[in-house]
């Protein structure tokens, strides 16, 4: 159990010195550099919650599946509504 | 299929006690009011949603036929502007929500999908009963709206008609519809966690019948598109009680979202009204060819792949709409792509059929409605994807037939195949063949009197949601409503002589078409607990000819 | 070995044969629901997308009247929760239930703090006349009132999870067969929920608070 609980403890560190990046990013320019950042950094906070606390690592490939499936569908769904509001303005439609 | 029986709970790693399992009916098994409200047996909640979405299958074919009346003639003689707005809008709400979205997977999904895999229930017997009772709160709210006086706008609640201008109970409506949702997360989930922990020894993926396949397919689009309504629903409403503004422009929203947000949902969502039916059509065909279907996986992957493509194609309702070109096209591109899945269906369908042995039964003939319907329906569909064509044919009767003959042509006729096909499994009563060849014919008939005029109308230029024309249309309106009138026959004679076989028809046995699948192997009806003992499957499906065949029309 | 009546295992319902089966049927089922409550989500993202999309610069100096600082804070808050929630269940599976119950307890005052400091934050920002709830607002622009509206709901819509995640974590922490449950059924499913809680706002965070034009 100490081993698990060392893992978690360490993982909890990651994740505030994440954090600690993500607001010290802040000093960067404002735009898409500092904006990707802040997500890369928000989907690295949630890859560790998920694997090490939701205990992916031990799961079937079934349960993994299915815990990142609202992610995957984001995917699906974010761009695709994106593509319509990033490109209106260039044929002038 | 080859089943080979073990005794009571001697599966090596069952942990209860041996128990006597009870042959009796299900349908005996208690005859107390109580004993159906609070049942968690799937096969009588199966029969609760069954009586629930006829009544609103009624309420919905009301609306109709006021719709079909008024179009009678070329004025606005029967019904208001406004009430003829109401109509239409009631009709296409009741008909999505409460009865198409529910009507194969809560019925048929429900009762058979345990049995199809060998199971004794489904994963989650209490939260299965809770999805019905959500279902009926939702209902009840959606009848107080139609009593109130309804909503005018449309089914698909346009912003910003429906968050700032709109007359009637938008709020309410939305309402109903945001708690049903709840109802069809459940029951997909339900039908997901079931098909992965509750198979039968020797059930593996490559064993299961296609209707399972189509049924997790629907699942998947249940649990991952449903909530993004509900979540438009909300900002909906908050639109119009508190002017948030995401949906208006004065305060820098835009009312496209509510669209792109919208149709997320409502895109899959005709695809859950229409891969159950898939997974109908591939059982009875294979049952009345008495042959394996021609291609099993590609069909079993075709159903997943009609699930995930289809999440990205909503743009499609959009076209004229003021999205960009670009994403236009990009949803174009798609939505063709879209189409090869439910083509590959067809193919292997009518491979299916190719030189088989075939029985001319009800089942069968709704089943050859479905597929030239769907043909139809689907092509017709093709056409609509392609911009050019679209821009002249979008909001006219031509999208208008396109979606029924899917839906009405494709769901509603396998709903009533599967409905006879299973109905001696259901009930343990046979009902009379003549008079359900009959059905099948006249509902087909029928329907293309109603809704075949419909594609001319609007490739003609007629604007759906109209009750004024100009007079050159009222030929084929004419025609439309006298099939619309045909097709409500064709609707009603199954209901009497299903009803009527209840009482009189013959006893049915355990497996009257002579079909491959668990169900099958049960008596008819089924036990409480389906099987009086558990099933082993050692075959494929669809391993025809059966080693015991039972001679058709034997009790 | 417990047999099918001893009280430490998780009774079996119907229609299930083994233990083992429902189990996985039981955290499947969780997994599933959590997926659609991520969906629901999404939806708010993608009009946060949009908004930001039709207008960026008006998008971030909206974001600008938020407290950062407090939104911080509370993702530390929320992070830490689910680190203890973690632990919990880790101990419930190795026989310990006191200190689960005690990791449990942990988490959840956690998540009412989490709780106490969005309410502090939303009462300032009406004081503020940021918020068009209670008191009159006074808005700079069209657009801040758009996005405090969005704001408020998004987080809104997020404390009802979190006030739901709290009442699952105070049933596992409560009932009795927890205690004595080392498969850590009801406890696994409690965390499960906390912690997409937690992710769900590890996502709201930059998408509310870090968009704005400095620190």
């Amino acid at each position: 159990m100490r081993r698990e609980a060392v893992q978690i403890l360490a993982t909890w560190l990651a994740l505030l010195a994440l954090l600690a990046l993500t607001v010290a990013a802040l000093a960067l320019a404002p735009g898409l550099l500092r904006t990707l950042f802040g997500y890369g950094v928000a989907s690295a906070k949630a890859a560790l919650v998920v694997w090490i606390f939701m205990e992916m690592r031990r799961e079937t490939p079934v349960a993994r599946f299915a815990t990142i499936a609202a992610a995957l569908w984001l995917l699906m769904m974010l761009p695709l509504t994106a593509a319509d509001y990033m490109t209106r303005a260039l044929a002038g439609t | 299929m080859t089943v080979r029986t073990q005794a009571g709970s001697q599966a090596a790693d069952t942990e209860q006690a041996d128990e006597v399992i009870e042959a009796r009916s299900y349908l005996r098994d208690g005859h107390s009011l109580r004993s159906w409200l609070l049942t968690t047996d799937h096969k009588r909640i199966a029969l609760l949603y069954l009586i629930a979405i006829t009544g609103f299958f009624v309420v919905g074919a009301i609306a109709a036929a006021l719709i079909r009346l008024d179009l009678l003639t070329p004025a606005p003689d029967l019904l208001s502007n406004e009430g003829y707005n109401r109509a239409f809008s009631i009709h296409g709400i009741v008909m999505v929500w409460f009865f198409l979205i529910p009507s194969i997977p809560s019925t048929l999904g429900n009762f058979l999908i345990p049995l199809m895999i060998g199971a004794r229930d489904l994963a989650f017997p209490r939260l299965n009963l809770l999805s019905w009772y959500i279902y009926i709160v939702s209902g009840v709210i959606v009848l107080f709206v139609v009593i109130g006086g309804g909503v005018d706008t449309g089914w698909t609640f346009y912003t910003p008609l429906s968050s700032m201008y709109a007359n009637g109970m938008v709020v309410a409506t939305v309402a109903a519809v945001f708690v049903s949702g709840f109802s069809t997360i459940l029951t997909g989930l339900n039908f997901i966690v079931t098909i992965h922990t509750l198979r039968a020894p020797g059930m593996t993926w490559g064993r299961l019948p296609l209707f399972v396949w189509s049924h997790y397919a629907v699942s998947i689009i249940f649990v991952l598109a449903t909530p993004v309504l509900a979540l438009t629903l909300i900002l909906l409403a908050a639109e119009r009680l508190f002017g948030i503004g995401v949906f208006d422009p004065a305060l820098g929203g835009d009312p496209l979202l509510f669209q792109h947000l919208f149709w997320f949902y409502s895109h899959p969502a005709v695809y859950i009204m229409v891969l159950p039916a898939m997974g109908v059509i591939s059982e009875l065909v294979t049952a009345a060819a008495r042959k394996r279907i021609f291609g099993y996986w590609f069909v079993a992957l075709a159903s997943l792949a009609i699930a995930v493509i289809g999440f990205m194609v909503w743009g499609h309702h959009m076209f004229v709409s003021g999205q960009s070109i670009y994403a236009s096209a990009v949803f174009s591109f798609l939505s063709i792509a879209v189409a090869v899945p439910s083509a590959i269906k067809v193919y292997n369908w009518t491979a299916t059929l190719y030189k088989a042995d075939i029985s001319i039964d009800a089942p069968l003939l709704f089943a050859m409605d479905f597929i030239g319907l769907f043909v139809a329906g689907g092509l017709t569909g093709l056409m609509l994807a392609m911009l050019a064509i679209d821009v002249h044919v979008h909001d006219t009767y031509f999208v208008v037939a396109h979606f029924h003959y899917i839906m009405v042509g494709g769901t509603v006729t396998a709903f009533f195949g599967a409905l006879h096909f299973w109905w001696p499994k259901i009930t343990g009563r046979m009902y009379n063949e003549t008079l359900g060849r009959i059905a099948a014919v006249v509902i087909l008939v029928g329907f293309n009197l109603t809704f075949f005029p419909q594609f001319l109308l609007g490739y003609e230029g007629m604007p759906r949601r109209y009750h004024v024309y100009p007079p050159e249309f009222q030929a084929l309106n004419v025609i439309s409503s006298t099939g619309a009138a045909l097709l409500a026959v064709g609707y009603l004679m199954p209901a009497v002589y299903l009803l009527w076989s209840l009482r009189r028809g013959p006893r049915a046995g355990p497996n009257p078409w002579g079909a491959t699948g668990l169900e099958w192997t049960t008596s008819s009806p089924p036990p409480t607990h389906n099987f009086t003992e558990q099933p082993v499957v050692e075959h494929g499906p669809y391993e025809y000819p059966l080693a015991h065949p039972a001679s058709r029309g034997d009790a | 070995m417990p047999d099918a009546t001893s009280p430490e295992l998780s009774p079996l319902h119907e229609p299930f044969h083994t233990r083992a089966r429902q189990r996985e049927a039981d955290r499947l089922g969780m997994l599933v629901f959590l997926a659609s409550e991520a969906m629901l989500f999404g939806g708010l993202f993608a009009a946060a997308l949009m908004l930001r999309l039709l207008d960026p610069a008006a998008y971030a100096a909206a974001s600008g009247r938020l407290s950062l600082w407090l939104g911080t804070l509370n993702t530390a808050v929320l992070l830490t929760s689910s680190a203890l929630a973690a632990l919990a269940v880790t101990a419930a599976r190795h026989g310990r239930p006191r200190a689960a119950v005690a990791m449990l307890a942990g988490t959840m005052a956690l998540g009412a703090l989490f709780l106490a400091i969005k309410g502090y934050e939303w009462s300032s920002e009406a004081r503020e006349g940021l918020l068009p709830v209670l008191a009159p607002a006074h808005f700079t622009s069209r657009f801040e009132q758009l996005f405090m509206n969005l704001y408020l709901l998004a987080t809104g819509l997020h404390a009802l999870h979190v006030t739901g995640g709290l009442v699952l974590l105070a049933t596992a922490a409560f009932k009795r067969r927890t205690h004595e449950d080392t498969e850590a059924v009801l406890i696994g499913n409690a965390a499960l929920y906390w912690h997409l809680v937690d992710v769900i706002w590890i996502f709201l965070y930059p998408t509310l608070y870090l968009a704005r034009v400095n620190a």
